[in-house]
Parts: C-alpha cells; sequence; structure tokens
C-alpha cells in the first residue's frame, strides 16, 4: 500500500512583505488590504539569490535520517508546476540528484497537474513501486519552484507565491502515512492557465468551489470513509475565502479543520503546500497518530485533486 | 462520479493486479506522425515569461528567435488529435514526453482534456532525455497491466524553438517542431504487441557490449525477422542486426517513434520484431522495447 516514509521541507528565511511585494505588482491598496485582511497574506518566503535546484537539494537535506533511506531510493521525481524552469538544455532534476549522489535513480519530472502534480507524484510512484515489488525500495517526490516570473509570482485572488520546498519519500509497505484514496480531475476548458480570458478567469472562480469538492468527497469517498472521518485538512496555501466557499460545499460548519497556519508566512509554495503543512501540522500535534486526513492540490490548467491518507 | 474523474485506492501489487494476471505487453492500435510547418508567433507573455527565465539564469532572450515563432505543444497535440480517428472519443491514460520544454508555458494535456469527449487521467514526464518515451511506456505498462487503463496515448513531442544562443548538445538538439501519436487499446485489432523493457544504467564505454547483448537476446526469442532502430545514441555502437534504422538526429523525442511509424505498413505486411533502442549519455542509460508485428493474413493484406 502506497505510503509515506518520510517528509521533509524547507522555507527560505528572507520573507518579503506582502504589502511590498504586491505594490510592487501594481496592485492597489484596496487589492492589497484585501490579500491581507481577507485571504490571509502577511509575507512571502523568496531567495532570489538560490536556483531552484538549490531549494530542492535543501528540502532533501532537511529529512531525518536521509543517510538510511539514501540507498533505498529506486526514483526520484520534481512534481513541477509550471511547464518551463529552467533554459534548456538545463536540468534541474538531475543537477538535484548528481549533487545529492543519487545519480543511480531513474529521475524525471512529472508536470501538467502544475500544483497538483505533487499528488499525482505519489500515485505515479507508488504505482511504479508497487510493480517493481522490491521490499524496502522508495520514490523520492520533490516540489516547490522558484517564482522567477510575474506569472509565477502572483495567481490573481489566488494565491502569492512562495519559495518553499518539500521533500517526500514514498514507499509500498511502510506503517506510516498510508494513502488511503485518491481522485484527481482536470477541467480542460481552463486549459489556458494564468492567461485566460477575463470571462474564463470569472468562471473558473465561480465553478472552483464544487470542483474541488466533487474530488474531495470522491476521494474520501473511495477511502470508504466519509467527512466525519477527516481529522484536519492540508491545504493548498490560497485565500482563506476561497477555502470557506470549499467547506460551504461539503457542508462543513465553521473552518476548525482546515490548517491554515501556515499561509499567511509561506504563502502559496507552488506544489508543496500540502507537505509543507504535514511537517508543521505533525510538529504542533495538530495531526496525530491515527488520524485520517485530506491532503488537496489545484493546478493551473485546471486539475482538482484530494488525497486521503493516514497518519 | 464522473467518469473522466480518475478516483483510486491505495496500489498493494496484489490490488494491481501484478500477480501476472494482466498484459505484459501493449497493443499498438495506431501510429502517426506529424511534421509541423513554421508555426505561430509568439505572444506578449511569452517575452515576459521567456526574458525572466533567460534572465535568473545570466541569458539573454533572442529577439531573432523569438520573432521567429514557434509550434507549441498544444499545437502539436491539437494538429495529431484529429488523427486519432476512432480512437478519438476516449482514453483512460494520456501521456506526453518531449526532450526540450515546451515553447510556451502551456498546458497541452490539460487541453487534450477539453477535446477528447471522455478524458482520463492526462500527465508529461519532462527532463529525461531520450529516455522520457521509455519511461512513458513503462508506466503504460503498468497501468495496463493493473487493468485500470485499456486505452493508453503517448504523445511524443519534439520543438527546436530555443531563445538564448547558450550551447544544446547534439543529442538533444531539435532541428524539426514534430509530434507521433502512439495508441495502445487493449480492445483493438494490435498493429504490433510492444514489450517496455527495463532501462540499464552503463557507463559510455559498456554501450557497444549493451547494444549487442539487446540485438542478440531480440533475435534469440522470436522466430520473426529483426529490424533494430537504433537512437543516435547508438551511433557508434555496431552490432549482428539483419536490418538496422540508425534515427537521424534532430528528433530526440520522436525520431526513434516517426521511424516506427514509417516503417509500420511494411513491417505488418511481413511481419517483423522491431526492437528500438537509445542510450542517455547524459543519464548514463540505455532505454529499449520490443515490437513484435504479425504478419496480416492475405485478405487483410490487401483490403
Amino acid at each position: 500500500m502506497t505510503s509515506l516514509e518520510a517528509v521533509s521541507s524547507y522555507v527560505p528565511k528572507s520573507a518579503v512583505p506582502i504589502r511590498d511585494f504586491l505594490r510592487k505588482h501594481g496592485f492597489t491598496e484596496d487589492r492589497i488590504r484585501v490579500h491581507e485582511r481577507y485571504f490571509g497574506f502577511s509575507e512571502i518566503p523568496l531567495d532570489p539569490g538560490a536556483t531552484l535546484a538549490d531549494h530542492l537539494v535543501a528540502a532533501v537535506l532537511a529529512m531525518e535520517d536521509l543517510e538510511a533511506y539514501r540507498p533505498r531510493i529506486r526514483y526520484v521525481v520534481h512534481a513541477r508546476t509550471m511547464p518551463v524552469v529552467a533554459p534548456y538544455p538545463l536540468n534541474p532534476i538531475q543537477e538535484v540528484c548528481h549533487r545529492l549522489g543519487l545519480e543511480e535513480t531513474t529521475a524525471f519530472s512529472l508536470t501538467q497537474h502544475a500544483c497538483a502534480s505533487g499528488l499525482l507524484a505519489i500515485d505515479v510512484t507508488g504505482r511504479m513501486l508497487a510493480a517493481d515489488r522490491e521490499p524496502g525500495a522508495l520514490a523520492l517526490v520533490l516540489a516547490g519552484e522558484k517564482a522567477f516570473t510575474s506569472a509565477a509570482q502572483v495567481i490573481n485572488d489566488t494565491g502569492v507565491m512562495g519559495e518553499g520546498t518539500s521533500a517526500v519519500l514514498v514507499g509500498t509497505d511502510g506503517p506510516r502515512d498510508r494513502v488511503l484514496g485518491y481522485a484527481t480531475r482536470t477541467h480542460g476548458k481552463f486549459h489556458g492557465g494564468a492567461w485566460t480570458a477575463p470571462e474564463i478567469n470569472a468562471a473558473f472562480h465561480e465553478e472552483y468551489p464544487g470542483y474541488l469538492a466533487e474530488v474531495v468527497e470522491a476521494a474520501v469517498g473511495s477511502a470508504g470513509l466519509g467527512m466525519a472521518d477527516i481529522s484536519v485538512v492540508l491545504p493548498h496555501n490560497v485565500n482563506r475565502m476561497s477555502w470557506l466557499r470549499v467547506l460551504k460545499r461539503l457542508g462543513i460548519q465553521g473552518a476548525d479543520l482546515l490548517y491554515l497556519d501556515n499561509l499567511s508566512t509561506c504563502g502559496h509554495c507552488f506544489g508543496a503546500d500540502a507537505f509543507i503543512n504535514y511537517r508543521s501540522a505533525r510538529q504542533s500535534g495538530r495531526l496525530r497518530r491515527g488520524d485520517r486526513y485530506l491532503m488537496t492540490a489545484v493546478g493551473l490548467g485546471a486539475t482538482f485533486s484530494a488525497m486521503v491518507l493516514e497518519h | 462520479m464522473p467518469e473522466t474523474m480518475y478516483v483510486t485506492t491505495s496500489h498493494p501489487a496484489e490490488d494491481l493486479g501484478l500477480a501476472d494476471s494482466g498484459p505484459r505487453t501493449l497493443s499498438l492500435a495506431l501510429a502517426v506522425h506529424h511534421l509541423a510547418g513554421p508555426g505561430r508567433p509568439f505572444v506578449d507573455h511569452d517575452h515576459d515569461y521567456f526574458t525572466d527565465l533567460l534572465t535568473t539564469h545570466g541569458l539573454t532572450l533572442d529577439e531573432e528567435r523569438f520573432a521567429a515563432g514557434r509550434n507549441s505543444y498544444t499545437d502539436l497535440v491539437s494538429a495529431l488529435v484529429p488523427e486519432m480517428g476512432r480512437y478519438r472519443d476516449r482514453f483512460d491514460l494520456a501521456m506526453m514526453v518531449s526532450a526540450a520544454p515546451d515553447a510556451e508555458p502551456g498546458w497541452p494535456m490539460c487541453f487534450l482534456t477539453e477535446v477528447v469527449a471522455a478524458p482520463g487521467l492526462a500527465f508529461a514526464i519532462a527532463d529525461q532525455g531520450v529516455m522520457a518515451p521509455f519511461t512513458a511506456l513503462r508506466l503504460a505498462t503498468d497501468w495496463a497491466r493493473a487493468g485500470t487503463a485499456r486505452r493508453i496515448l503517448l504523445f511524443a513531442l519534439d520543438q527546436a524553438s530555443v531563445l538564448h544562443d547558450g550551447p544544446v548538445p547534439d543529442h538533444l538538439r531539435v532541428v524539426e517542431d514534430s509530434g507521433v501519436l502512439l495508441v495502445f487499446d487493449i480492445d483493438a485489432e494490435p498493429q504490433g504487441r510492444l514489450e517496455a523493457r527495463r532501462p540499464q544504467r552503463m557507463r559510455p564505454e559498456a554501450v557497444p557490449g549493451g547494444w549487442s547483448a539487446l540485438l542478440g537476446e531480440a533475435h534469440a526469442t522470436t522466430d520473426l525477422p529483426v529490424t533494430a532502430v537504433a537512437g543516435t545514441g547508438l551511433a557508434g555502437a555496431l552490432g549482428n542486426a539483419a536490418e538496422r534504422l540508425d534515427v537521424p538526429p534532430g528528433r530526440p523525442a520522436t525520431g526513434m517513434w516517426a521511424v516506427l511509424v514509417e516503417g509500420l505498413p511494411t513491417w505488418r505486411a511481413e511481419g517483423r520484431r522491431v526492437l528500438m533502442a537509445d542510450y542517455d549519455p547524459d543519464l548514463g542509460r540505455l532505454s529499449s522495447c520490443l515490437i513484435d508485428i504479425e504478419p496480416v493474413r492475405g485478405e487483410e493484406a490487401r483490403s
């Protein structure tokens, strides 16, 4: 059964106040206040001097017991949001493997689910490991990116992007954090991503709560559970208001189920949000042994995904 | 629950149907190659995106190349979709592979889910040089064996636009915009049965021996005549093949599969085993697959 053996994360220490960041992008003072007061953003971790490979390596090196896991790693996958992240033929994921001494592994990037590629990568690598049937073998899934251009810095009315990264070791026979269910659906009418016409963008925001609720219910149902069985939701860090609409669609009162502690200081760290939230939810005691919990992600394009796990 | 949603539980090997219950080979139902024309102009936001991307790596956007336009991967997928014929109505799994990144920050697999009536799971494999198509074939085999995908699409794509003047090694250089679509369908009359092989890690000096071993195995386990299709990474590796076709350089993701598309009608008439292999010197991997093509019967061949 697919399981998460270990999860680590890295968030750059240098941060920019959201107010300064949005001003630079031409946001009005009114819109800046909306992002602060209603969407919940406060500051954004950015490290312009570091490369994508630097950030991904930092997430891996933050993993406890890495040396013990290293000989068991067979696959390294960068679950990528942005379609193009390096000038050809530069290849950040192969650079990461080289820097970590993981050249023996099979490494590639998994893309086109954008910020939902992280959950996809857990499912895909879980399948690969299951097919290999090698006891103890692991896949290393990396997520998170550089906010190098305006399209990768702010998604209108959705999120402000941070440069946090995560590393997840996927196994098939571990006792910790077993995957119980996964659902994903791509709504191709939004394939223009960040560059859609205003009316299509408006339609996306209108449909968003229903689409996300749909995959949440499907994932929970495929796990043989109901929403009442879910202890905590580790979400993608997009604006708080949109989450309230999703919870309403799911028939959930209040926002206690949501773990949004990192939203104000991390922003939306591409595909890494749910895993960064996992780390801090564990450390804070919010995630406890035996809890069934939900990870969610939505990617430009537009892909909606949810995964149910048991801690 | 909508049938276009991909929903799964976890994957113990026995649940995946991997206890030898599913097919070990992929049924090749359709193979199509599209060679693109000059392409469309870039748009303004492409200029911002690529300027920022290149600047962060100390490079400058080449305005002349930018003005030349491009075929994006969405353009190439769009050109291939009408060729899908009777396989256009649905798919369970679709994968896109490429060596070079897209010529625009786009979502071609999301586009695909919009133009196919009943789409399944669609994603892309990238940053794996000439090995990416073989990884996709391995995944396709896993999905097929598990019984979770009956129809699988593989889009192999090349686009030649590079907006900087930094070096690109010969084995990764793209000179033509090109797309190949392979459709695998367990319910179709197969044009060939493809067996994906595990890539072998080897140093460059071991590649001739590895290639010879692949050829020997290909010949030893069939009564069909064998044709070897050798990727550019095997240009220097000779071996005892009755027929060897060398993939021309310039299309790292599609070149090999375009050779398959071109040869398929002849091979179907005569029957053939086709060994397809390439070596990626950056990754140090020898990737391969075998396709067994049974000769079509007389009446079918004439029709």
